[in-house]
């Protein structure tokens, strides 16, 4: 007999606790496990979609942002642009003005230092010229140069027209008479000054003060000063036309460098 | 040379008697069941799992995913009942290549027993799923007449299970047997591995018929039921 009943019924109950165990210690704990893993793999699947999706909208967004921004951006290129165009346009402007200012201001600068420089060359082309004039009038005719213009302005005093001797005298006042003064540009020796007192004297008409004093403003020349009125004779005039011959040629000089700056700086 | 492994006798008391069957079922069981206490004591969701782990896993759930191929019903109450049948089974004939080892399944005590269990198994699930009414009701189908012929039917198809799991494991170990003598150097190897792999087959055809005994009968019983509600 091959089927021993006893062992059947044996096996039967091993075959059952098999069950048992292998349920308690290996199906029960590998299922759990995977079950618990497949739940863990969808929600991370599940969670990950979520988050694709919330990425998505986050990218979307964010593409929308950049465009505002980069809309924004190119408005305030624009406006940063015409700004800066403007700002050129007023800083140009600004400049311009300061050089023609600069200009100006070099242009009076330059006209003052040649007032100034004319005005001292006429001082000093009358120093020399009167040393010279007395030098020639020595060596040539043996006379004075104080003498002759002594000379020369008593005949401009004898010449003056009637009206004019009238108002010099009426400028001296009829009770309390001042005092004529004569200036001179070199000192008159006593002799000269007799000669012009006597002839100041007759020519007034009256027995009147007179004094006499050197003054650096005239050049090679005598004035009479009287109340409000003067009478005078001096090489000024000569030195004036002679002045405004070299301010002239001056004056033509610059303008001709000017204009040579002008074409080198176009 | 033994047929069966009932008839060595380690300790008789009486009816009682300890065979070499009893003894190495009780080998196999704690293989089992520490092997499975041993992967499974610190196994954990968060941890990595182990190598043995990955390998009970991959066993565990190509079991579940035969049942629900053969059912087409959630795996999980037919898991324990049918994975240890292929599992013991299994064991058994992959230790048969152990020199000394005598498979418990190439008992016919054994194969009766196993047999006997799924002959139970399937009224049980059949009665748990449906109730006791409806299924006895099947064996009265087509009509009450093929009553004999349904409960032949059962009985037969479960001894046919028991005799052929017998039949192949101790062919196989008779043979080798017998070849050992015959010629001792280099064939019964051969014969060794296509016991193995006929272990294997008898395995997994005797789980599988198991799941399609418990299964066929809730499949006509849902067959039924639709045609009813129709």
């Amino acid at each position: 007999m091959l089927i021993n009943w006893f062992t059947v019924v044996a096996q039967i109950i091993n075959f059952l606790i098999l069950v048992f165990l292998l349920h308690r210690f290996l199906y029960g704990p590998i299922v759990r496990i995977m079950d618990e893993r497949e739940e863990t793999i969808k929600a991370g699947l599940k969670e990950a979609s979520r988050k694709k999706e919330e990425a998505r909208q986050e990218r979307e967004e964010y593409s929308r942002l950049k465009e505002e921004l980069e809309k924004q951006r190119s408005q305030f290129l624009q406006k940063a642009e015409k700004e800066a165009q403007s700002w050129y346009s007023e800083l140009k402007e600004k400049a311009r003005q300061e050089v023609m200012d600069l200009q100006e201001q070099w242009r009076q600068d330059l006209e003052r230092e040649r007032d100034s420089f004319l005005q001292d060359f006429r001082y000093r082309a009358g120093e020399e010229i009167t040393r010279i004039l007395k030098g020639i009038l020595k060596d040539l005719a043996g006379r004075r140069l104080e003498e002759e213009m002594v000379k020369v302005f008593l005949e401009k005093l004898e010449n003056l027209s009637a009206g004019e001797r009238k108002e010099l005298i009426s400028s001296l006042g009829p009770d309390d008479p001042q005092k004529i003064l004569i200036r001179s540009s070199g000192e008159l020796d006593e002799g000269l000054q007799k000669r012009l007192k006597e002839a100041v004297q007759g020519f007034l008409g009256s027995e009147i003060a007179i004094e006499f004093q050197t003054h650096s403003g005239i050049i090679c020349g005598i004035e009479l000063r009287a109340g409000g009125h003067k009478v005078s004779w001096n090489i000024d005039e000569y030195l004036q036309s002679l002045v405004e011959e070299l301010s002239h040629l001056l004056t033509q000089e610059e303008e001709a460098r000017l204009l040579k700056e002008v074409d080198d700086e176009g | 040379m033994h047929i069966t492994p009932d008839e060595i006798i380690y300790w008789q008391q009486g009816p009682v008697a300890l065979n070499a069957t009893i003894i190495y079922t009780w080998v196999v069981m704690v293989i089992m069941v520490l092997g499975s206490h041993l992967v499974t004591r610190r196994i954990s969701r968060d941890q990595e799992p182990s190598r043995w782990q990955v390998a009970l896993e991959a066993v565990v759930d190509t079991i579940r995913n035969q049942i629900r191929e053969i059912s087409h019903q959630e795996a999980t109450p037919y898991l324990p009942f049918i994975g240890t049948l292929f599992l013991f089974i299994a064991i058994s004939n992959l230790l048969m290549v152990v020199p000394g080892f005598h498979p418990p399944t190439g008992s016919l005590s054994t194969t009766v027993a196993l047999a006997l269990c799924v002959f139970i198994a399937v009224p049980l699930y059949g009665i748990r799923d449906k109730g006791i009414g409806n299924y006895l009701r099947q064996y009265l189908r087509p009509t009450p007449f093929m009553l004999p012929f349904n409960v032949v039917g059962e009985v037969s198809r479960t001894l046919a299970l028991a005799i052929r799991l017998f039949g192949n494991v101790m062919s196989g170990t008779l043979i080798v047997a017998i070849l050992i003598g015959l010629i001792p150097i280099f064939f019964p190897v051969i014969m060794q591995a296509l016991g193995l792999l006929t272990g294997m087959i008898q395995a997994y055809i005797f789980a599988i018929l198991a799941m399609v005994y418990i299964a066929s009968g809730m499949r006509e019983q849902k067959k039924h039921e639709d045609k009813n509600d129709q």
